[in-house]
C-alpha cells in the first residue's frame, strides 16, 4: 500500500465512526444553528398543531418504533441516534442535525431514508414509498411531536464525592496492626496475620531452607540457586542468614534481567513495529529501550525517576546519564498501525495511564468512559500532550557501537546509502518542477475555465499534463495578488479573465486603447496582439506562449528583451514561483512507482543503522513539537469530527486542586510529574501491587492494570497503602521494597496446602500459605542453559533470535521480538502479547508447551550439553550423577525411590543417550517448571 | 462473560482425575482454554471451515451475475463510478458464462462448475459489504471484526467459546500455502485472548508433517523410547504430585504430555492424505488446494473446530489485471476440490453440523481498473477492489441451502438490498454456533470485548 493509499484509509477509518459504521451522520450541516432554529420553530408551530401532533401520533410514531427504535431507541442509540423519543428526534448525540422541521431535503433523515448516498436505512430494505412520503409530510409540516417525552436521567459518569472509590482515595499510612502471634517478622506480616486472625486462619509453618532459597533465587533472578550458594546457606546458622540471600540476589545483574522483562510485559516492548506494509519494519534501537530497564532496576533507579524518564527523559534538565534518554522507548516502541497517528498516540495513552496508573483512560476515546470518572474530555487533554510531541528525525546518540572499530566503515556505507536515496528524490523533484513548468498553460486555462476538470475548448492548450493540485492553489494565490489592474505581467489578465467581461473581444479591444496597454510586459503584450482574443481560452493561450517563450529561449536575451523576459522567468523559476515546489509538497505528487522505489530506498539507509555493527547507540526518543497544539475532542473517536477544544492537562479525577492547564511545551513533563507524585494515589499502588504479584504469584489487586470501579478491590488494601506509603518514603527505592516481601514471614511460608484451610479460603486470599509458581518461559528456557553450564551471562546489545540453530546462549530477555508474527513457541507459553500493556501473563497448560519441550532440539541439545559437562562426566557412579542433578535443578537431594527409578529407567547401561533422556525427562518434569 | 467452567468431556479427560481441586490454589492457572464447553444455546453448527480467497474474488464474475454490463460493456455507467482503491473506466462485462443449478436454479459462473453442484446446499450472500477498499483494513474486519486495532480472529473467538473437542489437535489451524497472506499472522491472532487459543499457521506447500506443525516429530528418539522416557517422567511426576495435594494445575501439566504423546500421532494420521482411498483424493484433484482442502476435511473429521484454507500467500485474487485469465486459474486450482469438500462433508454426515464460508475479504468493481503509472500500466483488462458490494457464501451447519439472498444494483457495484455487512456475517455464523454474539465477551482493560464490537445482526433469512 503506498502512503496516498494509506493516506487514504486513514482518512477513511477517521471517518468511520468507531462505533455503528453505517449510520454516521453528515457533517456537512450546521449543527448548532439548525438544531436550535428546528427548536424555535417546532416551539412556535406547536401551539396550535394539534392535527400536525395527531400525525406524528398515528403515524410517524409507529413508524420509528417498528422499522427504527431497534438500533435507535433506548436500548440501542446506534450512530447516537435515538427515534423513540420525540424529544431526541431532531439531532444525533453529538448535537448534528437529522431532522430540518420544515425542510425535508435539507433533514437528513429523509436522505437516508431514501437510501441515497452511503448511509440507508433501515439497513436492508427501504420503507415503502408511502411510508417515506409520510416522514417528509410531517417533516414539512414542520416535524411537529409532543413536548412531553421521557425525561432521561443523566448516565455520563462523573467524580462523585459522594461514593468513593478506594483507588481515587489518597494513600493512608496506617500503622501495622497489633498481633497476637509471634509470627510476624516485619510490618507486612503484620498486615497478614490481622487479616488471617479475622478468618481464623493460621498462617503456614515456614518452608525449609532449600526450598526458601530455590523460591526466592527464582523469584529474583530467574535461575536456580547454585550448589556452593546452596550449601553456605544451609551451613549458615546466622539469624541474617537470609538478609545476606536476598541482599546477594539484589545486587547480582540477573536480578534486572528478571525484573526487567516483567517491565518490559507492561511496556508492550517489541522489535518491530508490526505491520507497515514495505517499509522496515524493525525498530533500529529498541534493544536501547530494554537495557535502559534493566540497568535501572538493576541500579535501584527510584521509581518516580524512571517514571518520568519514560515519559519525558528529553526535558530532565540536567540528565543523570546520557543513556537515560532511551527510555522514552516506553512511548515509542508500541506498535505503528500502518503510520495512522490517532492510533499511535492512542496505544500511547494506554501505556501510559494503565502501564503507570492502572486506569483504562482508552475507553473514553470514543465515549465518556462508561464506569470510572474518565470524561472523553480528559483522554483529549491527554492526546493534545502526545500530539504535541514527535518522534525527532535524528534520533540521539547515546554511546559507541558495539564494534566501536566499525564507526567509519559504518559513516562510509550510511552516507553511500543516503546519497543514492536523496539522488534519487531529487532528480524526481526536478522532473515533477520542470513539468508542472512546462505546462504552465494548463494551470491558468484551470484557473480560467474555473475547475481542474477542463472542458474540451481548453484541452488543446493545457496538453495531456495531469494537473498538479498544490501548483494549481500556489498559482491562484499568485494571480490572487498579481491580477489586479497595473500589473505589467497579469494586469491584461484582470481585465480579460478575471474582471469576467461580457464579451473578451470588446475588453481587449478597450484593453489596447488603454495606458495599461503600455505599461505592459512585452511577452505578454505580443502574445495576445498576435492571437487577438475573442474568447477567454484566448487569452490563455496567449499567456501560455508568452510562458512558452522564456523557456524555449536558448538564452538570456539582451538589450529590451532582457527585462519582460526576467519577469516571466522569475514567475517560473524563482524560489517562491508557483510552478517551483518545495521538496515536501513535491513527494506528495510523486507517482507510485516512484514512491515504492523511494520507499526502498529508505529502507536501505534504515537497514544500515540496524544491521551495521559500526552503528551508534541511539535513543527513540520524542521532542516537542515547535508549537504544541490544543486539541479537539474528536467526537465518537473521529477525527474528522471535531469538537470543543480542551487544554492539555492531567486527569481531572487525579487533580487535587483546581486543575491548570500544562504550560510547558506538550506539557509531557508536567504530566510525568503529576503521575510520578507522591499524591498521585494511583502510581504509587500500581507498581507496589505488581511487584507483589511476582513475589507472590497473585496481585493484591488482582488485575494489575485496572484499579478502575469495576475491578475486584484490594485483598489487603491496608497493606497495599502501606507499602505504597513506605515505597515514597523510602524514596521511591524499589529494591527496598522487594528485600521487605522476599525477608516477610509471609514470604517464607510453606507453600503446602492445608485441607481445613483450603475449605475455608480455596483461593488463598488470606495468604495462608505461599502460592505456588509456574516459571514463565524465560526462566523455564535459563534454566536448562544454565543447567547445561551454557547460559551466556553477557549484558545487553541487540536483540538476537531465539529459535534459530545455531540456538543463542543468551539469556531469553535478550530474544528478538518481532510483534507482528510473535514466535509460535512464546505464544504457546503465554509470552506477555506486545501489542498492548500486559498486566499478567496468561497462565495456559497445553500440549503444544509440552511438545516443544519433547521434541524441539533446543531441550534436548541442553541435556546433551549437561551430560557433556566435563563435571558431570567426572562422576562416574550413576548415584553421584543423579546427586548432581537433583542439586542443580531442584536444589535438594534425590530421595531413594528416585534413585531406583533413575536406574531403571537407565537400565544399568549407562550409555550417554540414556542419560541424555534422563536428563531431559528431568527438564519435564514438574518440579522444574514449578517452584514451591 | 461466557461460563467457563468447563462441562465437557475434555475437561473431564484433564482435571477430572482429580476430586475437588480443580479450583484448588490462588495460583490456578487458567484452565485448558482448550477444553470442550458449550455455547449459549443449542448450536446447529459445531465446526467451521472458511475456504479464504484471498485478494477478493470478483463477485460479478462468479455468483452474481450482472447481464446489464454486457449492455453498458465499454461505456461509463450511468452511475458514477464509486470510490475504490484507483480509479475505475467503463463497465467490463464478466468474460464468463453462467447457468443456473440445482433445484433452486441459483446461477453460477462458469468458474465454479464443481461447486455448483451443490448449489442447493449453499445460501449465496451477494449483498455483502464491508469498510473501505483496501486489503488490509478489510482482512482485518473479515478476520477480526475490526480494521485497525488489535482484537482476537473469530477462529481465537469461537476455540475461545467452545473449546476443541480433540485435545490431540490444535483446536484452530490456519492453512496457507507458501508463507503467510498480507497481514500475516494478525489474520489469526488471539490477541488478548491466550496465545494458545491463536491459529496455527501451517504452510501446506509442504508435505511432510514435522514441517507442518512444529515439534510434532521426534527426531532424537522412536516412540517406543518416547514411551519409556515419559513413563519415568510420569513417575517422577506422580511422586511430586503426591506430596502437593489439591493442586490442579500439576495434574492438568502430567495430562499435557500424555497429550502431546498422541498429538504426534494424530497430527500425523491428520495430515496425512495419502491414507486416504484413492477415489477420495481423486474426487479432490490434484495440487495444493486439493491437498489442503482434503486435510481440512481430515482436520474437522478429527474435532478440530476452526479450519481457515487460505487460497495462497499474498493476495493471489486481487486481479487488477487479466482477471479473466487469473480467475480462470485460480478458480481452476480450488473448484474441483470444494465441491468435492461439500459432497465428501454430505456423504460422511458432516455437512449438518460443519459451517463453510467461502469468500474474499471484499469484490471487485464492475467497473474496469485504469491504467497507472508504477502500478499496471497498458493493461486495461482487470477490475479494482470493491467493498462497496461484494458476495460470500455459507454452505452447512444449518444454512438454509439453494438460496440467494440480498442483491447488488443493476451493475453489481453496490448492496442495495438486504445488506449484509461483515458484522452481520459474524453474529450470523456465530448464532449458528450457539451464541449471542452480544455475549460472547471477554474482559480486558476494563471492557467486555466481543468480536461484533457494539455491531452486527444476525440475518435470520440465512438460517435453515
Amino acid at each position: 500500500m503506498d502512503p496516498q493509499v494509506i493516506a487514504y484509509v486513514v482518512m477513511r477509518n477517521r471517518m468511520r465512526p468507531r462505533h455503528r459504521t453505517r449510520i454516521a451522520l453528515s457533517r456537512s450541516i450546521p449543527v448548532r444553528g439548525t438544531a436550535c432554529l428546528g427548536g424555535l420553530i417546532l416551539t412556535f408551530l406547536s401551539i396550535h398543531a394539534s392535527a400536525d401532533e395527531e400525525l406524528f401520533e398515528s403515524k410517524i410514531r409507529p413508524l420509528f418504533i417498528e422499522s427504527c427504535s431497534k438500533c435507535h431507541g433506548a436500548k440501542s442509540q446506534k450512530g447516537g441516534v435515538r427515534l423513540d423519543n420525540p424529544r431526541k428526534l431532531l439531532a444525533n448525540s453529538d448535537g448534528e442535525a437529522i431532522i430540518v422541521p420544515g425542510k425535508p431535503e435539507a433533514s437528513r433523515l429523509v436522505a437516508v431514508l431514501r437510501h441515497k448516498g452511503e448511509i440507508r436505512m433501515p439497513p436492508k430494505r427501504p420503507l415503502s414509498q408511502e411510508k417515506i412520503a409520510t416522514v417528509v409530510e410531517w417533516i414539512r409540516r414542520g416535524a411537529v411531536r409532543p413536548a412531553a417525552g421521557s425525561i432521561e436521567k443523566k448516565t455520563s459518569p462523573t467524580t462523585d464525592p459522594k461514593e468513593p472509590h478506594w483507588a481515587f482515595q489518597p494513600i493512608t499510612a496506617a500503622a501495622p496492626p497489633k498481633t497476637d502471634s509471634d509470627w510476624a517478622l516485619d510490618e507486612v506480616d503484620r498486615f497478614v496475620a490481622a487479616k488471617l486472625e479475622s478468618a481464623k486462619l493460621a498462617p503456614s509453618p515456614a518452608t525449609d531452607k532449600a526450598s526458601w532459597l530455590r523460591r526466592v533465587t527464582m523469584t529474583f533472578t530467574g535461575l536456580p540457586p547454585k550448589p556452593e550458594d546452596l550449601d553456605s546457606f544451609l551451613e549458615d546458622d546466622h539469624p541474617d542468614a537470609f538478609e545476606k540471600v536476598v541482599d546477594r540476589l539484589l545486587a547480582s545483574p540477573r536480578f534486572g534481567e528478571r525484573w526487567g522483562r516483567h517491565w518490559l510485559d507492561v511496556a508492550r516492548y517489541a522489535d518491530t513495529k508490526g505491520y507497515v506494509f514495505t517499509s522496515e519494519r524493525r525498530f533500529p534501537f529498541s534493544f536501547t529501550f530494554r537495557d535502559y530497564v534493566i540497568r535501572s532496576f538493576n541500579q535501584d533507579l527510584p521509581y518516580d525517576q524512571f517514571v518520568v524518564e519514560q515519559l519525558a527523559a528529553d526535558q530532565i534538565e540536567e540528565p543523570r546519564d546520557p543513556r537515560a534518554l532511551a527510555a522514552m522507548g516506553f512511548l515509542t516502541l508500541g506498535r505503528r498501525f500502518l503510520n495512522n497517528p490517532h492510533d499511535i498516540i492512542d496505544d500511547r495513552i494506554d501505556v501510559t495511564t494503565r502501564g503507570l496508573m492502572s486506569l483504562t483512560v482508552q475507553c473514553a476515546r470514543c465515549h465518556d468512559h462508561k464506569y470510572d470518572p474518565i470524561p472523553t474530555k480528559d483522554y483529549y487533554s491527554l492526546y493534545g500532550v502526545f500530539a504535541s510531541s514527535q518522534e525527532p528525525k535524528d534520533l540521539p546518540k547515546i554511546g559507541p557501537p558495539e564494534g566501536p572499530d566499525l564507526i567509519s566503515s559504518f559513516e562510509k556505507e550510511l552516507a553511500k546509502q543516503t546519497e543514492v536515496l536523496e539522488d534519487y528524490r531529487d532528480k524526481k523533484h526536478v522532473e515533477l518542477v520542470a513539468g508542472i513548468r512546462a505546462n504552465t498553460g494548463a494551470y491558468l486555462a484551470a484557473i480560467a475555465a474555473g475547475k481542474a476538470e477542463l472542458p474540451e475548448s481548453y484541452k488543446s492548450i493545457a496538453g495531456k499534463h495531469a494537473i498538479v493540485s498544490t501548483a494549481l492553489a500556489r498559482w491562484k494565490q499568485r494571480l490572487a495578488v498579481r491580477a489586479k489592474p497595473g500589473d505589467p505581467v497579469f494586469g491584461a489578465w484582470h481585465s480579460l479573465v478575471t474582471s469576467k467581461p461580457d464579451s473578451v473581444e470588446t475588453a481587449f479591444g478597450a484593453w489596447k486603447k488603454s495606458p495599461a496597454h503600455q505599461m505592459t510586459n512585452r511577452y505578454v503584450r505580443e502574445a495576445l496582439v498576435e492571437l487577438d482574443p475573442k474568447r477567454r481560452e484566448d487569452v490563455v493561450a496567449a499567456y501560455s506562449n508568452a510562458f512558452r517563450r522564456v523557456l524555449e529561449a536558448k538564452q538570456i536575451p539582451t538589450g529590451e528583451h532582457r527585462s519582460p523576459h526576467e519577469a516571466l522567468r522569475s514567475l517560473l523559476f524563482a524560489e517562491n514561483a508557483p510552478s517551483n515546489l518545495p521538496l515536501d509538497l513535491a513527494r506528495r505528487h510523486f507517482g507510485r512507482d516512484v514512491r515504492d522505489h523511494l520507499r526502498k530506498l529508505q529502507n536501505r539507509v534504515d537497514r544500515v543503522s540496524i544491521e551495521h555493527a559500526g552503528a551508534p547507540l541511539r535513543a527513540m526518543t520524542l521532542v516537542d513539537r515547535p508549537s504544541p497544539s490544543e486539541p479537539y475532542v474528536f467526537r465518537r473517536g473521529q477525527a474528522g469530527n471535531r469538537g470543543e477544544r480542551v487544554p492539555r492537562q492531567f486527569l481531572e479525577v487525579l487533580s487535587r486542586d483546581e486543575r491548570k492547564p500544562f504550560s510547558k511545551g506538550s506539557g509531557r513533563l508536567e504530566l510525568a510529574r503529576a503521575i510520578a507524585s507522591a499524591d498521585n494515589p494511583l502510581t504509587p499502588r500500581s507498581i507496589v501491587n505488581r511487584i507483589w504479584m511476582h513475589h507472590f504469584g497473585q496481585a493484591l489487586v488482582r488485575t494489575p492494570a485496572d484499579f478502575g470501579i469495576r475491578s475486584d478491590p484490594p485483598t489487603h488494601p491496608k497493606l497495599l497503602d502501606f507499602l505504597a506509603s513506605r515505597l515514597i518514603a523510602d524514596g521511591w527505592s524499589l529494591k527496598l521494597l522487594h528485600r521487605r516481601l522476599a525477608l516477610s514471614a509471609t514470604y517464607r511460608q510453606s507453600s503446602v496446602v492445608d485441607p481445613a484451610k483450603h475449605a475455608i479460603d480455596p483461593d488463598n486470599r488470606f495468604l495462608w500459605r505461599t502460592n505456588p509458581r509456574r516459571v514463565e518461559f524465560e526462566a523455564l528456557r535459563d534454566s536448562m542453559l544454565h543447567a547445561a553450564a551454557k547460559l551466556d551471562l553477557r549484558s545487553g546489545g541487540k536483540s538476537v533470535d531465539l529459535f534459530r540453530r545455531p540456538y543463542t546462549t543468551r539469556r531469553t530477555v535478550y530474544g528478538y521480538i518481532d510483534r507482528q508474527n510473535l514466535p509460535q513457541t512464546l505464544r504457546n507459553f503465554d509470552f506477555a502479547s506486545p501489542d498492548a500493556t500486559s498486566p499478567k501473563r496468561h497462565e495456559t497448560t497445553v500440549p503444544q508447551q509440552a511438545l516443544w519441550l519433547m521434541n524441539g532440539a533446543f531441550a534436548q541439545e541442553q541435556a546433551r550439553a549437561v551430560v557433556a559437562r566435563a563435571d558431570f562426566q567426572a562422576l562416574k557412579a550413576p548415584r553421584e550423577r543423579v546427586e548432581f542433578l537433583y542439586t542443580r535443578l531442584f536444589a535438594r537431594p534425590a530421595h531413594e525411590d528416585e534413585h531406583r527409578a533413575a536406574v531403571e529407567f537407565l537400565r544399568a547401561s549407562g550409555a550417554t543417550e540414556h542419560w541424555e533422556r534422563y536428563v531431559q525427562a528431568l527438564f519435564l518434569t514438574n518440579e522444574f517448571t514449578f517452584v514451591d | 462473560m461466557l461460563c467457563r467452567s468447563g462441562t465437557g468431556f475434555g475437561a473431564l479427560a484433564l482435571a477430572g482425575l482429580f476430586s475437588d481441586s480443580l479450583r484448588a490454589g490462588a495460583a490456578q492457572p487458567d484452565e485448558n482454554p482448550l477444553a470442550p464447553k458449550s455455547p449459549h444455546f443449542k448450536p446447529k453448527a459445531t465446526r467451521v471451515i472458511h475456504l479464504f480467497m484471498n485478494g477478493g474474488p470478483s463477485h460479478v464474475d462468479t455468483f452474481d451475475p450482472k447481464p446489464s454490463l454486457g449492455k453498458w460493456a465499454g461505456k461509463m455507467l450511468p452511475m458514477k463510478n464509486l470510490r475504490t482503491e484507483r480509479p475505475t473506466g467503463a463497465a467490463y462485462p464478466c468474460p464468463f458464462e453462467f447457468k443456473r443449478y440445482g433445484e433452486s436454479g441459483t446461477p453460477v459462473s462458469e468458474l465454479f462448475p464443481h461447486v455448483a453442484e451443490s448449489i442447493d446446499d449453499i445460501a449465496v450472500i451477494r449483498s455483502m459489504h464491508a469498510d473501505v477498499p483496501n486489503h488490509e483494513p478489510s482482512l482485518m474486519l473479515m478476520n477480526c471484526g475490526e480494521a485497525r486495532l488489535i482484537r482476537p480472529s473469530m477462529g481465537s473467538w469461537v476455540t475461545y467459546g467452545l473449546g476443541t473437542e480433540n485435545q490431540n489437535l490444535p483446536g484452530f489451524i490456519a492453512m496457507c500455502p507458501g508463507g503467510y497472506p498480507i497481514q500475516e499472522t494478525q489474520n489469526w491472532q488471539s490477541a488478548f485472548l491466550p496465545g494458545v487459543l491463536q491459529g496455527t499457521h501451517v504452510d501446506t506447500n509442504h508435505r511432510t508433517v514435522d514441517k507442518l506443525v512444529q515439534n510434532i516429530k521426534n527426531h532424537a528418539q522412536s516412540l517406543g523410547e518416547q514411551r519409556s522416557q515419559l513413563d519415568l517422567l510420569q513417575k517422577l511426576n506422580r511422586r511430586h504430585a503426591d506430596a502437593r495435594r489439591r493442586e490442579a494445575h500439576l495434574e492438568t501439566r502430567i495430562q499435557s504430555f500424555e497429550l502431546a504423546y498422541r498429538m504426534q500421532l494424530a497430527a500425523t494420521d491428520a495430515f496425512d492424505i495419502s491414507r486416504e482411498p484413492k477415489y477420495v483424493r481423486e474426487m479432490y484433484g490434484k495440487g495444493t488446494q486439493a491437498r489442503q482442502i482434503l486435510i481440512a476435511r481430515r482436520l474437522i473429521e478429527r474435532g478440530v473446530r476452526y479450519v481457515q484454507v487460505w487460497h495462497g500467500a499474498g493476495q493471489p485474487w486481487d486481479n487488477h489485471d487479466d482477471i479473466e485469465v487469473n480467475h480462470r486459474r485460480l478458480a481452476g486450482q480450488c473448484d474441483q476440490a470444494i465441491g468435492a469438500l461439500l459432497k465428501d462433508l454430505e456423504q460422511r454426515g458432516l455437512l449438518d453440523e460443519t459451517l463453510v464460508l467461502w469468500g474474499g475479504e471484499f469484490g471487485r468493481t464492475p467497473t474496469v481498473e485504469l491504467p497507472k503509472k508504477g502500478a499496471n500500466q497498458g493493461k486495461i483488462n482487470g477490475r479494482d477492489h470493491n467493498h462497496w458490494g461484494f458476495t460470500t457464501w455459507l454452505a452447512g451447519g444449518g444454512v438454509r441451502g439453494g438460496i440467494t439472498h440480498g442483491a447488488t444494483d443493476e451493475f453489481g457495484f453496490r448492496a442495495v438490498e438486504d445488506r449484509v455487512h461483515v458484522h452481520d456475517l459474524h453474529a450470523t455464523m456465530l448464532h449458528l454456533l450457539g451464541f449471542d454474539h452480544e455475549k460472547l465477551t471477554y474482559r480486558y482493560a476494563g471492557r467486555d470485548f466481543r468480536l461484533t464490537d457494539v455491531h452486527g445482526e444476525v440475518v435470520h433469512e440465512l438460517i435453515a
